[in-house]
Formats: C-alpha cells, structure tokens, sequence
C-alpha cells in the first residue's frame, strides 16, 4: 500500500466508523427484527418467521400502501424533472445580472422546514384557502373542490419541496457542458430541436440520475407532507412505519416494512446508476 | 470565393472586429495571425456564422451569407479544443454531419471510413474522445468537419493545444490533406511559424483590423508598420528621415548619425518622411578582416549569447545605437567575444513608415 492510499483511508475511517455505527448496526437490527414473531405482550419472540412478510406482501391492505408509494414517488420524480429541467438549464446558461439572487431563490426553501412548507400548502389547497376561494370569486366553481386529502395535493407539494434537489445536481451538469459542443453540432448542421436531443439532454444524464434518485428516494420515505395534506387514508410506507412503531406497537412488522423500503429504495439507486454507466459505456 | 465586405462585430461597446475587408480565393489557404485579442477568432466566428456581425456583408460564391445561420452554411469548423462529443464515439462524431444532412447509413459508413483513412485514424472507430491522443482527437474533428464537404474549412488556433513535436508534424499533415482535397481553409493563429508553414496567403490582424494581408515572403520581406515588423520574426528599428529619393530608392539619415542608402521606398512616402530602418539580425553581414566596402560600419560586440545552432551578438555602432545579429555558430563566428571591433554591413535594410509621434 502506497503512502497516498494510507492516507486516503486514513481520510475515511471517521465517515466510516459513523456510518458503521448510526446505519449499518440500526439497519442489521431491523433487518433481523423483521422476521422474528409479534407478540402483543412481549413485543417479539425469538422465533424466526416469514410471517411478517407474507403480510406485508399478500395482504391488499399493505399491498395497497406499496403501490401508493411507488406512484407517489415515481410521479413526484418526472414532474419534479419536467419543473426543474427548464429552471436549471436556463441558471446554467443565463450569465446576466440576478443569477446569484435566482439561485438564492431556489435555494431559499431548503432555510424553511417542510412542516412550515407544507403548512403553506394547506393555506393555499384548503376548503377555504386561496385557490379555493379565488376559483369561487371568479365564479368557476360553486363550492369548494376537493384538493387537500388527495395525491394531487401531496405529490404537488412533494415537488415544491424536492426541487431544490433536482435543480442543482441538473444545473452541475448542463453548466459543465462545453459550451462549444453546441456551437460545433449547429456548424454540422443541427437544428436547435436536434441539439436539445443529441447533445445537452444526453450529457445531462449525470444530473438526472442524480436529482431523480434523491427526489425519488426521498418522497418514497417521506411523512410529513403526505400525513398533512393526504389525511388520514393516504397511508405511505413512511406513515405505515411512524403507526407501527408508535401507535401499534408492532415492531417487527414495522421492521419488515422499512426493510422493504429500503430495499426499494436501493434497488432503484443501483438500477438508476446501472443504466446511466450502461449507457455512457454503449 | 468567400467575400468579407467592410464587416464589423461589436460588443457593446468594445470592437470585437472590423471593418474587415477580405478576398479568399478558391483553394487557397489563409491564415488569420495575431496576437490575442485582435479579432481573428471573432472574423472566424463571423464567417461560421457563430456571431452575426454589426455591419457589413459576407458572400460565398457571390451568395450573400449574411443572414444565414450556422446550421445551413456548409462550413466546416474545428475548434480550438475540438469539441468533439464525449459521449459519441469516434464513428458517431464522425458521422453526425451527415446524420443532419439526412445522409442514408451505407453512404455514411463508407463516407466516414473514407475520412478516418485520410486522416489517419482507422482503428479508432468504436473509441470514445476521451480514449483519444491530444493528436488522435484533433483528427477526429478536422475529419468531422470535412466529412460534410464544407464549403470552407475553418481552423481555430487548431494546433495550440498539442506539443511541439506533434504540432510540426500535424502542420505539415493538416496542409497536406488541405491541397489533396482543394478545399478552401482559413485558419486562425498567434503562432507565426504556424502561419508561416501552413498558408499561401497570411493576414495579419491587430486590434480588429488586418493590418497586412500578404504572402508569407511578402509579410517578411515588406513589413508595411512597425507592428507588422515586430511580429514577424525579430528586427532593430532605427528611426531616421528620409533625406533623397532616387528612382524609388532613399537615402536616409538616422537619429544616431548613421547613413543608409539605397533603400527600396514604399510607395506613399516622400522625401522628410519620418521612417524606420529595418534591420534583421539574420540580414547582417560581420567583416572579420580589413576590408571596407561602401556602407560598412563600423562595431564593437556588447554581448554574445549561443545558443546552438547560432550565436546572437550584440553591436554597439556609432551614436550608441546597438544592431543585432545572428550568425551560424561555426567557424569564425563561433568565437566572437564581446570587446571584439569589427565592422558591419546591413544588407537589404527595409523603410517602415514611423507614425509614433514623429511627423
């Protein structure tokens, strides 16, 4: 071993060591928490089962929840882009004054908490909230519409929130495209459209990736926001967890569903990740 | 023909370039030289149709290209870091001109295979720019910007980001491959052996403007400023007047007392003119012996560097003034020691008019 790569690891044992101890021994704990028996009066028994798993799989009740989770999350994760892909492109090529103040604008709701965002939502989606009494005011509608206690709401919200994570890992992207590479495909005969397509959209694949795992992966594990404006009914895996642990008392059905989510989770990080190296490789 | 006509590019309100006037013939090979900041990329720019310029007109072929964009000009552009795609290999680089011009894939394989032979990369194709030499890249884009058979090949410092010994070589490849095609080619360079070796015809650019356009021979040989002397290749400026003018040859005076005659003047200047005596250290004749013949004067040497292949001396002549000459470092050249007097004699001094000041 080299001088340099001592040092190196040297640089990564307190990171590791942390991980080792805050996420790794946690994460060993549920795992193995999640097939051992409930029991209503010692929490859990020793005794290995698939049990809590076959419910969590089987039963249309939890199946129901994994669904909604995915959609909400998969769903929040291409508006997310759609919203943040225009924004971030233009931070990155608009070199004019106030480009310091429009990324502290994008910035800026990170300062906030997401309970104080979400709260913002709710003024906004109630019954009697703006949009609502704006929409009666100008007399589309005749009484209040139902926005709050849908997945519109949260998945709208959920955006809002998640931005930020998008914008900035695309803006890293496009600004570190050579500028001239458009310049050189519009000299080969290259329409505006075409260049879009075959030259910045691909070499921005890193930002994708990038942005769509952590907005995914973050609305797939979220709470608050889908407990404040989905109601009580829109359950999530996150909700599902927060009920087991604390209100139900089963831990090991609460352990078998955040070994699930952090499977999903997982699986679509390595599955992002292998498609774009897949593709940067053909 | 591509017709540059009183073209102008500004920046606010900076001068990017202009007003540019400039004829480039069929074939031909011209090279915009420069130092940084004179405008010879903007021009390039300019006739890509990167840039739109403020004034003027620019017509190929008598086509007036002025309002046209880049994508439907015909114009084959290699950049300065050759911009080649990073994410496409070596073939699809290639290829993407032609993928534009809707060209059908068969005719595109034999084009490309065709245009990576003439450049000399065949077994590059499945390669990403990245697994690519410095000089393998540079390939890549100049075949990508012929490959579309370009109206005019345009070169932006193409040779800057390579080292020495691959950047002679490529000088001469690049002029190769330009004559075997006949296509039009307008580089853009700071380098003035580059421009040199490479062109037929050489315009010289300070602040926005073509201060010479020329033969390579012509831009040496007849500096038309001291700006154009200065640039090309090295040269002792002695500031004088001109005393007679006898059948286009002067006889002039200079400041520090030293005659010259005989001097081819260029057309324009008249007898009190105030000019500069150019002088090329390479353009110095050293008598060693006794001889005197017309116009010797007389030196002593101030200083001596060698540097290998010649020696550069400095020599002191009357007035205090101090010529410079280079020598091959052989024979009775090579020893020359500073203290040494001997005389010198000019051959082919050349007359800059002298705008500084001096009237």
């Amino acid at each position: 071993m080299t001088e340099t790569r001592r040092a190196g690891w040297l640089f990564v044992t307190p990171i590791g060591l942390l991980y080792l101890l805050i996420l790794l021994a946690p994460l060993s704990y549920f795992l193995l928490l999640s097939i051992f028996k409930y029991s209503a009066f010692e929490m859990y028994l020793f005794e290995p089962t698939a049990e809590n798993y076959q419910r969590l799989l089987f039963d249309p009740y939890y199946r129901g929840v994994i669904y909604r989770t995915l959609r909400i999350a998969a769903t929040t994760t291409v508006f997310t882009l759609l919203v943040a892909y225009p924004l971030a492109y233009f931070l990155a090529r608009y070199g004019g004054p106030g480009r310091g103040v429009l990324m502290f604008l994008v910035i800026a709701p990170l300062m906030s908490g997401v309970i104080v965002r979400t709260y913002g939502w709710i003024v906004l989606l109630g019954a009697e909230g703006t949009i609502n009494t704006a929409l009666i005011w100008l007399g589309a509608i005749q009484r209040p519409i139902q926005i709050l206690r849908t997945e519109f709401a949260v998945i709208m919200a959920m955006v809002h929130i998640l931005l930020p994570y998008m914008v900035f890992p695309l803006f890293s992207a496009i600004v570190a495209q050579e500028r001239n590479l458009e310049q050189a495909a519009r000299t080969l005969g290259a329409s505006n459209l075409r260049i879009f397509l075959e030259v910045t959209l691909p070499l921005s694949r890193p930002g994708i990736v990038m942005g769509s795992v952590l907005v995914f992966t973050l609305t797939a594990g979220a709470i608050v926001t889908p407990q404040l404006l989905g109601g009580k009914e829109m359950k999530v895996l996150g909700i599902l967890i927060y009920d087991l642990v604390l209100t139900t008392l089963n831990w090991p059905l609460a352990s078998a569903v955040a070994s699930l989510l952090v499977l999903l989770q997982f699986s679509v990080i390595v599955l992002y990740f292998r498609g774009a190296r897949g593709r940067a490789a053909a | 023909m591509l017709e540059l006509h009183a073209v102008v590019k500004r920046y606010g309100a900076t001068l990017g370039a202009g007003p540019i006037d400039l004829t480039v013939e069929p074939g031909e090979f011209l090279t915009l030289l420069g130092p940084s900041g004179c405008g010879k990329t903007t021009t390039l720019h300019l006739i890509a149709g990167l840039h739109a310029p403020d004034e003027g007109r620019i017509l190929m072929d008598g086509t007036d290209l002025t309002q046209v964009p880049p994508q439907r000009r015909n114009m084959g552009v290699v950049f300065q870091n050759y911009a080649l795609f990073p994410h496409r290999t070596v073939t699809e680089n290639v290829a993407f001109g032609l993928r534009m011009r809707g060209v059908t894939p068969t005719e595109i394989a034999s084009k490309v295979g065709r245009m990576l032979d003439l450049v000399g990369l065949p077994g590059t194709e499945g390669r990403l720019p990245r697994q690519l030499s410095g000089g393998q890249q540079q390939r890549v884009a100049l075949a990508r910007a012929l490959v579309i058979e370009p109206r005019v090949l345009l070169l932006d410092e193409p040779l800057s980001n390579l080292d020495a010994v691959l950047r002679k070589r490529m000088r001469a490849d690049l002029r190769a491959i330009q004559r075997r095609l006949g296509i039009t080619a307008i580089a853009v360079t700071h380098d003035q052996d580059e421009a040199f070796e490479m062109s037929d015809r050489v315009a010289l650019m300070d602040q926005g403007r073509i201060e010479q356009l020329s033969t390579p021979e012509g831009l040496y040989d007849r500096p038309a400023t001291r700006f154009a002397a200065e640039f090309i290749g090295e040269a002792v400026f002695v500031p004088g007047r001109i005393g007679s003018l006898v059948g286009g040859r002067a006889r002039v005076a200079t400041e520090s007392g030293l005659g010259f005659d005989g001097i081819p003047c260029p057309d324009g200047l008249g007898v009190g003119a105030a000019v500069y005596v150019l002088i090329r250290p390479e353009r110095i004749d050293l008598i060693l012996d006794d001889a005197a013949p017309a116009g010797a004067i007389e030196a002593e040497i101030v200083d001596r560097v060698f540097s290998g292949e010649q020696v550069s001396l400095s020599l002191r002549v009357a007035g205090g003034l101090v010529l410079k000459a280079k020598k091959p470092s052989l024979g009775r050249f090579r020893d020359l020691a500073p203290g040494r007097k001997l005389r010198l004699l000019a051959q082919d001094p050349r007359l800059v008019p002298r705008t500084d000041g001096a009237t």
